[in-house]
């Protein structure tokens, strides 16, 4: 027997797989599914649940644990979870006032100097992206701790770019 | 016909075009920036160059460089696709000065219709209905003083602007100079030019289209209409033809397609180009712009007339006269296009970019999709987010709506990146899109506070992931996570007794 925890989006659910001769056995909850697997890829499964024919898709799993599959028109993303490693996890600290790029793009324009006192919707920084400009602005009220990037820099989703103290 | 043609451009429009060459037998050149060197449009031409890498987002406007490579090549003709420099009479110029054809309009007329006031002075002066408006420019007070004699509702434009920007509505006299400044500075910053008109502003028009083309012999026609009135902060993302108002008013179609061949003559249009409108229900229309090149929705008109739109341009740059007459033109059948981006709708439309670890298109009959991308792609922030276009042909608009909802259904793009696929499906589901209430604010009026409905994830969608976290621990070294559970020396996976996962 072999079972997994999935996270599908925000809810959880525990999956089971026994061997069942030439089958296998799941069990999701109180449901049991015979499962034949026909023809599985590094990117696609095509088998055969309770007698229905069932194809999905499914991109790589790139050590992160979690992919993306495509089913019958809908696209989920599922992770993998261990619950023993969840459960000794710290949540992420995250550092008071740590502004970072909700996108990729390139930063345009540095509006405000360390030591710069900002009220809440001040704009901070502009980045670009594919012709579209977006804005990070002051969640709130404080004083500009520290600048991490410059006009030009090419930068990643959820990279450190202004630190404010202050709340 | 030419030897060979130069396509400066990339993603779809330069697949497109490659393959029309090559079905006529013309060797094609493509150019490219770092970021698309492993590009389908790089692949599938005869030959490639990388056009000087930085700054990426510039490598395509790149004037000098596209020509050199051109010329060293041998290439007679150059084809700009849109955007880029499909537009750009000093482009147009220097490509004629190099000896090379262009595969578009003459450099004067790109650069009169670049210009929306002489846009629409040349228009008004052919008898071509034009929104109220001032277009004489000037300062803040001769705008202020026109205001009242073009009407409120107005809008404040900037005259070399597009795209939506150097843009303000105006609903109220008193708002008057706070727009005008504003799109001042916005003009100032996106164009180089603070150029102002003033336009009436059309309350939920439809956006109608005429297709049309001229050969260098004078003869010119149009191919029908093509409606965009689906579009997001001006951006279109869905097409279709015919439109649903001209279906129900075959005359207003008669009326507008002999507005857009005075259009087209009185710019002594040559090749493709497309004259855009504003119509409302009452059966008035008004000239917006003229542009001078293919149109990304150009599929939806090859749909319903049959028409080849790229190999008609390189037969009338080529010099031949145009296959056919007005009266041979139909319009059959109804197509749709919907454009699939990058974005994540979930997400306020940001860009979404990252790898495509898989992209499966949908086929069938009547089904066409226009891409310009692959599997192992990298899609970044450089360009356009527009990956693909879907277009398909139903035997009438509800046909063609459940075609198009199928196809999307089949459509599988799935990696690091984001989508609007469920986006789409929902807006062509609205009972308004059904029954064809399409207007210029149909999104923001039926979908401003759309969230993506996903239904509740089948046991089947469990079933897969173990199967696919088997498939990787089949092969070690793509990833070891499932390692890490798999610890039961009885589990299934590892019994040698006939149960195979196969590739």
């Amino acid at each position: 027997m072999t079972q997994i925890h999935y996270q599908i989006d925000e809810h959880e659910q525990s999956i089971e797989v026994n061997p069942q001769g030439e089958f296998l056995r799941f069990t999701v909850g109180e449901q049991t599914y015979q499962v034949k697997p026909i023809k599985i890829t590094e990117n696609s499964a095509a088998f055969i649940v309770n007698g229905r024919y069932v194809k999905a898709h499914f991109s790589k799993n790139q050590g992160t644990g979690s992919r993306q599959i495509w089913l019958d028109g809908h696209t989920w993303t599922v992770a993998s979870v261990d619950p023993r490693k969840r459960r000794q996890q710290h949540s992420p600290s995250t550092e008071t006032g740590a502004l970072t790029a909700s996108m990729p793009g390139q930063i345009r324009a540095v509006l405000v100097e360390v030591g710069e006192l900002v009220t809440k919707g001040t704009p901070l920084i502009l980045m670009e992206a594919m012709k579209m400009e977006m804005r990070l602005t002051a969640p709130h009220d404080g004083v500009i701790a520290a600048i991490n990037c410059a006009v030009g820099d090419v930068v990643e989703r959820g990279e450190l770019l202004v630190v404010m103290d202050g709340s | 016909m030419f030897k060979k043609i130069l396509i400066a451009n990339r993603g779809e429009i330069a697949v497109r075009i490659i393959r029309a060459c090559r079905e006529m037998g013309i060797a094609t050149v493509a150019v490219y920036s770092e970021a698309d060197a492993s590009a389908p449009h790089v692949w599938l031409a005869n030959e490639a160059e990388l056009i000087s890498p930085a700054p990426e987002s510039e490598s395509y406007l790149r004037i000098d460089s596209i020509i050199d490579v051109a010329t060293r090549l041998g290439c007679d003709a150059i084809h700009p696709g849109y955007g880029f420099l499909s537009e750009n009479a000093d482009f147009a110029e220097a490509v004629i000065r190099a000896g090379i054809t262009l595969i578009g309009p003459s450099a004067e007329t790109i650069r009169q219709m670049g210009s929306k006031t002489a846009a629409r002075a040349i228009m008004q002066a052919a008898g071509v209905p034009v929104v109220p408006g001032y277009q004489e420019g000037g300062s803040d007070a001769a705008l202020t003083a026109a205001a009242s004699s073009v009407g409120f509702p107005l809008l404040v434009k900037a005259a070399a602007g597009g795209g939506g920007k150097g843009m303000r509505v105006v609903r109220d006299p008193t708002e008057l100079p706070d727009a005008i400044q504003s799109a001042r500075n916005e003009a100032r910053s996106s164009f180089g030019d603070e150029t102002l008109f003033l336009e009436r502003l059309i309350e939920q028009p439809r956006h109608i289209e005429f297709q049309i083309v001229g050969d260098q012999q004078g003869s010119i026609v149009h191919l029908f209409e093509r409606e965009c009135s689906i579009q997001r902060r001006h951006q279109k993302i869905i097409e279709e033809s015919p439109s649903p108002l001209l279906v129900a008013n075959p005359d207003l179609r008669k009326r507008m397609g002999e507005a857009a061949l005075k259009a087209a003559a009185a710019t002594n249009y040559v090749n493709a180009g497309t004259v855009e409108f504003l119509a409302d229900d009452a059966g008035n229309f008004y000239f917006l712009e003229m542009n001078t090149r293919l149109q990304v929705e150009h599929p939806v008109t090859e749909m319903v007339t049959g028409v080849d739109l790229v190999k008609l341009q390189l037969q009338i740059a080529a010099g031949e006269p145009l296959p056919f007459r007005q009266a041979d033109l139909s319009q059959r059948g109804h197509a749709i296009e919907c454009r699939i981006y990058a974005e994540d709708p979930a997400s306020n439309f940001s860009p979404a970019t990252g790898r495509i670890d898989v992209w499966e298109e949908p086929s069938g009959p009547g089904i066409r999709i226009d891409s310009g991308i692959s599997a192992g792609d990298e899609i970044s922030i450089h360009y356009d987010p527009m990956l693909a276009k879907l277009i398909v042909l139903g035997d009438n608009r509800t046909d063609a709506i459940d075609k198009m909802k199928t196809a999307l259904n089949e459509t599988v793009l799935l990696g690091t990146l984001r989508n609007n696929i469920s986006y789409l499906r929902d807006v062509i589901e609205h009972p308004d899109f059904r029954v064809g209430k399409t207007t210029t604010n149909f999104i923001e009026l039926h979908l401003s506070d759309w969230k993506p409905s996903q239904p509740d994830y089948p046991d089947e969608l469990l079933i897969t992931a173990m199967l696919a976290d088997e498939a990787d621990h089949a092969n070690p070294g793509l990833n070891n996570m499932a390692d890490a559970h798999i610890d039961d020396p009885f589990s299934p996976w590892r019994q040698s007794d006939g149960f195979r996962v196969g590739v």
